[in-house]
């Protein structure tokens, strides 16, 4: 029986195909802008993240207790065989070992203070932002060298192979001094990045600062970007290593997580408001079908045809209305992801959204759960909604008068 | 036997305003099973009211209706409209086919409503408009046919379920007097053929002096209860 009442139903939609082509397109565009939103904040918040990542704040850090802090020298731990063993049997994970200390840098002209990266450059590839941000020449070089952001090359006016001054406070007390050459220099979105990070190789800074063996921060990226499994994985090492302190990036910038929290609830405030639109066009539209159709209703009344069952066709039809306007939806949603592609760089808003900690990549990203979200709430909403003029149209006293 | 349909002290009555209108007044009836009535009565005199009062489509005020025995007014809303969907059949002055179904389809609807399986349905829809003379044109939507074809439709519609009682609203109505003679000639037939009881209002004298029974209605009384015996 449910199947000739979907088949009455879905001729009845093409009765008046102006109004059904006109409903169908009102729930399209809804539908489309609704995916649209959340795909592209979806989209935005992984960007957010992924960059955030690669500004040396990985998933999850491992540093001293105090380091965080206070981000002394002597603030480092032992990279030691079990932690390394701990870790080389973590499936599926990236990790980067760093010296981070704040030193000043003097050039003969000028001096600065900046935050010193110990890095591995074998480790740090495709991990942290520099590999893909040099200007110029090399960071992967063994020999002892420098490399700095272009903007700080600047400020020191100096450039590449000449030799600057570096000094800090070393392990055990005292000042430290190196004087080393600029062996590369990199671009970066966010200037403030660009003028205080200075790299260096690990050897060289643990030996200039007297920390044998001794690291600040281990920066890991696992493979997923799944939130409950990154939290897992370090709470898991924070209990095998309850003298060091294992944080996600949700405890080391709570700040970052809230962001991102407040931009997936601000969505729902949209895809209300949208949904609100879309239901008044609809409620609008089914209305004054309804009240077309009512000696319609009241002739299947007569035939013996319970209001139930009339309720049940109309509902078929606002169903096949929402199928098709999901499906063409869906699709165009498919098309612009595809036209996008890898997304668009927006370069000129590059700087601004990178002091905010923002991504500068413009993608939509294709959430299956999400959309999921948005369909139910969207179909579920409109058959709610459209049950209050179904139910009017075809109460038994409405229905009485042939 | 008894009969199929027994009306008793039938009263229905509508305010229009501060006006009180007896629509149906004390009416009381016996109809036999198979039995070709025409209801007549000039406009307001309440037939279109005890049609309705008869198809459970209204609740009389007081009185009784027993169809087969079973006393309709008691009946609450979803049983009426059982009893309507199994039991009656209706046929409406201006046709009111489901324009998006084809004829076949129309016919065999009703069936279907009833739980009737797809196959058997459509092959007694097709049986019953062979019946009424529109083979050939089973998959033709309302709007291809002319309006005396429409009716034949309405006509198989209402019999192919093989109700207990046809209630028919005015059914020539809307049709040239040649049509409404084939009409009225088809419904007697199938009264015959079928021994299914018809009750048709109607002004037009063609079609009352047809039935063998004629009920008179005036001012929601009935008036006459003649039995043409040359009819008969």
């Amino acid at each position: 029986m449910s199947v000739r009442l979907s088949t009455f139903a879905w001729r009845n939609l093409w009765r008046n195909a102006r109004r059904t082509l006109v409903l169908i397109s009102v729930f399209t565009l809804g539908i489309f802008t609704m995916l649209l939103i959340q795909s592209f904040l979806q989209g935005w918040m992984k960007s957010t993240l992924e960059t955030t990542y690669k500004n040396l704040a990985e998933p999850i850090q491992i540093h001293h207790p105090a380091y965080l802090d206070e981000p002394e020298v002597e603030h480092f731990f032992d990279f030691n065989a079990q932690l390394k063993q701990q870790l080389e049997n973590t499936p599926d994970i990236q990790i980067a070992p760093r010296i981070r200390v704040n030193a000043t840098m003097q050039s003969e002209y000028d001096s600065v203070s900046v935050m010193i990266v110990g890095f591995n450059p074998q480790a740090e590839k495709g991990l942290s932002f520099l590999s893909e941000s040099m200007l110029t020449g090399d960071y992967q070089r063994e020999a002892a060298g420098l490399v700095i952001g272009e903007k700080l090359a600047k400020r020191l006016t100096t450039q590449l192979d000449r030799r600057v001054v570096l000094m800090a406070q070393k392990n055990g007390g005292g000042l430290a001094e190196i004087g080393l050459p600029i062996q590369g220099l990199y671009k970066h979105a966010d200037p403030r990045i660009e003028e205080s990070l200075v790299f260096m190789p690990i050897d060289t800074a643990a030996n200039w600062l007297n920390i044998k063996q001794g690291l600040h921060e281990i920066g890991m990226v696992p493979a997923t970007d799944n939130k409950l499994e990154i939290q897992t994985l370090s709470a898991e090492l924070q209990a095998a290593f309850p003298e060091l302190s294992v944080q996600t990036i949700w405890q080391r910038q709570p700040i970052l997580e809230a962001t991102l929290e407040l931009s997936e609830n601000m969505i729902w405030i949209w895809l209300g408001f949208v949904l609100l639109l879309m239901m008044l066009g609809m409620l609008n539209t089914l209305m004054m079908s309804l009240y077309e159709r009512q000696q319609e209703f009241n002739l299947l009344y007569s035939l013996g045809i319970k209001p139930l069952r009339l309720r049940l066709l109309v509902v078929y039809e606002v169903g096949l209305i929402l199928l098709v306007s999901t499906l063409l939806a869906i699709l165009l949603m498919l098309g612009l992801v595809a036209w996008i592609g890898d997304g668009i760089e927006l370069q000129r808003f590059a700087e601004g959204a990178a002091q905010f900690g923002m991504g500068t990549k413009l993608y939509l990203l294709i959430d299956l759960p999400k959309w999921t979200e948005v369909l139910v709430a969207t179909l579920s909403t409109t058959i709610v909604f459209s049950l209050w003029p179904i139910w009017r149209a075809t109460r038994h006293n409405r229905l009485q008068a042939r | 036997m008894p009969p199929i349909l027994e009306i008793q002290q039938l009263c229905k009555h509508y305010h229009d305003g501060d006006k009180l209108i007896q629509a149906v007044d004390q009416v009381s009836l016996t109809i036999e099973k198979g039995e070709f009535i025409s209801l007549y009565g000039p406009s307001g005199s309440g037939k279109t009211t005890l049609l309705n009062l008869i198809g459970g489509l209204e609740r009389p005020d007081s009185g009784d209706i027993l169809l087969n025995g079973q006393s309709t007014p008691k009946l609450n809303t979803d049983q009426l409209t059982d009893l309507r969907l199994n039991k009656i059949g209706f046929i409406f002055q201006s046709y009111n086919l489901i324009p998006v179904f084809s004829a076949l389809e129309n016919v065999a609807f009703i069936m279907q409503m009833q739980g009737q399986d797809k196959a058997s349905t459509l092959e007694r829809a097709r049986e019953v408009l062979k019946a009424v003379g529109l083979e050939g044109l089973e998959n033709r939507r309302p709007a291809h046919l002319s309006g005396g074809q429409q009716q034949r439709v309405a006509i198989a519609r209402a019999i192919a379920a093989k109700p207990s009682l046809v209630l028919a609203d005015e059914p020539t109505a809307n049709l040239d007097s040649q049509n409404s003679r084939a009409l009225i000639e088809l419904l007697k037939q199938l009264n015959e053929e079928l021994n299914m009881t018809f009750i048709i209002t109607s002004h037009d004298p063609e079609v009352i002096h047809f039935a063998p029974r004629q009920i008179q209605l005036r001012d929601g009384q009935v008036v006459s209860n003649d039995l043409d015996k040359d009819k008969n």
